[in-house]
This record gives structure tokens, C-alpha cells and sequence, in this order.
């Protein structure tokens, strides 16, 4: 074998190794405006969130049935560990409902909010699973034009807060 | 975005290389099996042809023109990894047809291609425009396939090297372990 090919495989071999060194986690959260409501989407790997969720509540939870235990737990976790701003003032949404399919953890919140300005700025403080993983990221897609260009922004562990400008309808 | 960018692939580079849905790798480890160092350009070929099979499903379910079943879907990527076992012993003592070969793993990549769109699809906003997120998410597949074929033949030039192992029984041994370890995938998925 050439040495450029050696070369070039003991990269590779790196780059495999990098990702196991650096592994990342994420959690996604859709943010849409839609007939006068503020609507979240959180979807959480359930690798991650429901181990955890049983070990700190020593339960068993069920996320696919509406169970009390896990609703509760669901409400208590997001209080402490997330905060919504718009524009200084923060808003509390409401649970909606959550489910539970082959990979995922479905967390569905909402608020009314008619106060319509045309530039937002948008505070974000999300500390989901951040004291489980050091390299847990929460990406968040925020729509409020409904145009399908969300804007993205996340937090990590170096960043839990996150400070944007998001046009509104 | 760039950063976003950067995300997406280190998930594609994780999720193949990721040692507990190891069903990926045992895939790539079997079609690696017959082939050594000097056949580099045929393996390099095959892991190609593997790439195009899953780039093409993961970008059609990613962008919703096939629904796959994923449970069903579960279900038959150890049956490619099994039928890859037992093609490598069968063929053993006589001359691969490369050709069926690779169209083989490529049909095959259409089936680990839709398995990746579950976890890419996971990974996605819902009104979030999918072409850069999924061209990141492939690189990363892509590197991590390649990490996986060079640390597996990595390790047959060691065994090659200190214990002079036969390459037939190299072959025989590896893909003996992923007939028995797809089997055991097929019978809990069923």
C-alpha cells in the first residue's frame, strides 16, 4: 500500500477515534406561532431521558399513557431546567400531552400569546440533561413567522443560556 | 449554521460507530472479511457501493417520498448481515462474483439507509429544511464506516502479523461470529 494511503487511513482512523472521545448528546425543540399560541415540540432520545427520569424518580415511568408519575416528572423537570423570554417578559407554557415512540420522548407544550411585535428577542435557558452529559446540546427551531425558515439556536454545557432576535408574524 | 453543521455530522460519525447498536459495524466487519490489505481496491469499491445504497434511502425517507416500516426495517438488517456471513463461507473456496457482490451490498445499503433515517429523522425540526443537516449527518456515516474498515483491518494485519492466522480461517472465524451474533439480533427483533 502507498504511504499517501497510509496516510490518509491513520487520518481516518483518527476521525473514529475523535468520536468516541467527543461524543455528543442532543435534544431538539420546535418552536412554532400558530393561531395565537406559542407552540413546543420538545423531542428527547429516550436512551437518555427515561433512564435517567426512572433513576431519579426510582420509578418505572410510563411516557406512552398519560401516567400521572411521568406527567409530573416531566412538569418539574422542564420548571427547573428551562425559561422562556420574550422580550424581558417570561412566559409559561402549559403541557399539552407527551408520548413516547421507538426512539423518541414527545413533550408538547403551549401559551397564548397575542402581544405581536415585529423583531423578538427570545431568551432561552435550557439545561436539559446538562448534569447527566457534559456533551448534551439543545438545539432549538424556532418558527414564528410559520415560513418553514425556522432560526436555530441551542445551549450546552458552556452556553446554557441563549440570547436571540426572532421576527414574529 | 456551520456549527449546526459540525452537530449533525459528529450524530452521523456516533451513531454508526456507536458500540451499542453495533449492528451497523458487525454489517461493515462481515463485508470486510474476505478481503486483506492487497485487495484494497475491491474492499474500497464495496464500502462504496455501500455508501450509494444507504445515501440514497436515507435521503428519500429523510425527505418523506418512502414512510418506511421501521419495525420492519429493524428486522432486516441483521438478515443482510446473516445473508452476508453465509454468502462469504459459501463462497469461500471459489471466486467471489464481484459484480453480484456488489449489488448486493448495495441493496443491502437501501436497508441500512432507511434504519438511519429513524435516528436522522429524530434529529430534525419539524419545519427545518433538511439538505445541509442531511448532507452532515451522511459525511459523518461515511467517516465512520471508514474508521470502522480501517481499524477492523487494522487489527487482521495484526493478527496476520503475530499468530499468521490463514486468511480462510480469518474469514471463516468472523463470519461465523456475525451469522451467530445476526441470528440472535434476528430472533429478538421478530
Amino acid at each position: 500500500m502507498s504511504k499517501k494511503l497510509k496516510v490518509i487511513s491513520i487520518l481516518f482512523l483518527f476521525i473514529g477515534f475523535y468520536a468516541f472521545a467527543h461524543p455528543v448528546k442532543l435534544s431538539v425543540c420546535d418552536v412554532t406561532y400558530q393561531d395565537g399560541k406559542i407552540k413546543m415540540h420538545y423531542k428527547l432520545f429516550q436512551d437518555d431521558f427515561i433512564a435517567f427520569a426512572n433513576i431519579a424518580t426510582n420509578k418505572k415511568l410510563d411516557f406512552e399513557n398519560k401516567n400521572k408519575d411521568a406527567t409530573a416528572f416531566i412538569i418539574s423537570y422542564l420548571n427547573k431546567h428551562t425559561s422562556f423570554k420574550i422580550n424581558g417578559k417570561s412566559v409559561t407554557f402549559k403541557l399539552k400531552s407527551n408520548s413516547k415512540d421507538a426512539t423518541l420522548v414527545h413533550i408538547y407544550l403551549e401559551c397564548k400569546y397575542n402581544e405581536l411585535q415585529k423583531e423578538n428577542k427570545i431568551e432561552i435557558k435550557n439545561t436539559i440533561l446538562f448534569d447527566q452529559f457534559p456533551e448534551q446540546i439543545n438545539m432549538y427551531y424556532i418558527d414564528l413567522l410559520g415560513d418553514k425558515n425556522p432560526v436555530s439556536c441551542r445551549t450546552g454545557k458552556d452556553f446554557p443560556n441563549d440570547v436571540w432576535t426572532v421576527p414574529f408574524r | 449554521m456551520a456549527n449546526n453543521f459540525y452537530i449533525f455530522m459528529q450524530m452521523g460519525l456516533q451513531h454508526i460507530t456507536d458500540p451499542k447498536g453495533f449492528d451497523h459495524i458487525l454489517f461493515i466487519i462481515t463485508i470486510c472479511a474476505v478481503y486483506s490489505w492487497h485487495n484494497w481496491k475491491s474492499l474500497i469499491k464495496l464500502v462504496t457501493a455501500f455508501t450509494i445504497g444507504h445515501s440514497v434511502t436515507l435521503a428519500l425517507a429523510a425527505t418523506k417520498v418512502v414512510v418506511p416500516n421501521y419495525q420492519l426495517i429493524e428486522f432486516l438488517i441483521p438478515v443482510t448481515i446473516l445473508f452476508s456471513a453465509l454468502h462469504n463461507i459459501y463462497k469461500i473456496e471459489n471466486n467471489h462474483n464481484f459484480v453480484y457482490k456488489y449489488l448486493t451490498v448495495t441493496v443491502f445499503g437501501f436497508v441500512h439507509g432507511l434504519g438511519f433515517s429513524n435516528f436522522f429523522t429524530a434529529m430534525m425540526g419539524d419545519t427545518q429544511s433538511i439538505v445541509q443537516p442531511l448532507l452532515a449527518f451522511n459525511i459523518g456515516l461515511e467517516l465512520g464506516q471508514l474508521s470502522i474498515v480501517l481499524v477492523f483491518m487494522g487489527l487482521y494485519l495484526l493478527i496476520d502479523k503475530f499468530l499468521k492466522i490463514q486468511k480462510r480461517d480469518w474469514t471463516i472465524f468472523v463470519s461465523g461470529a456475525s451469522f451467530g451474533l445476526s441470528l440472535v439480533m434476528i430472533l429478538e427483533r421478530m
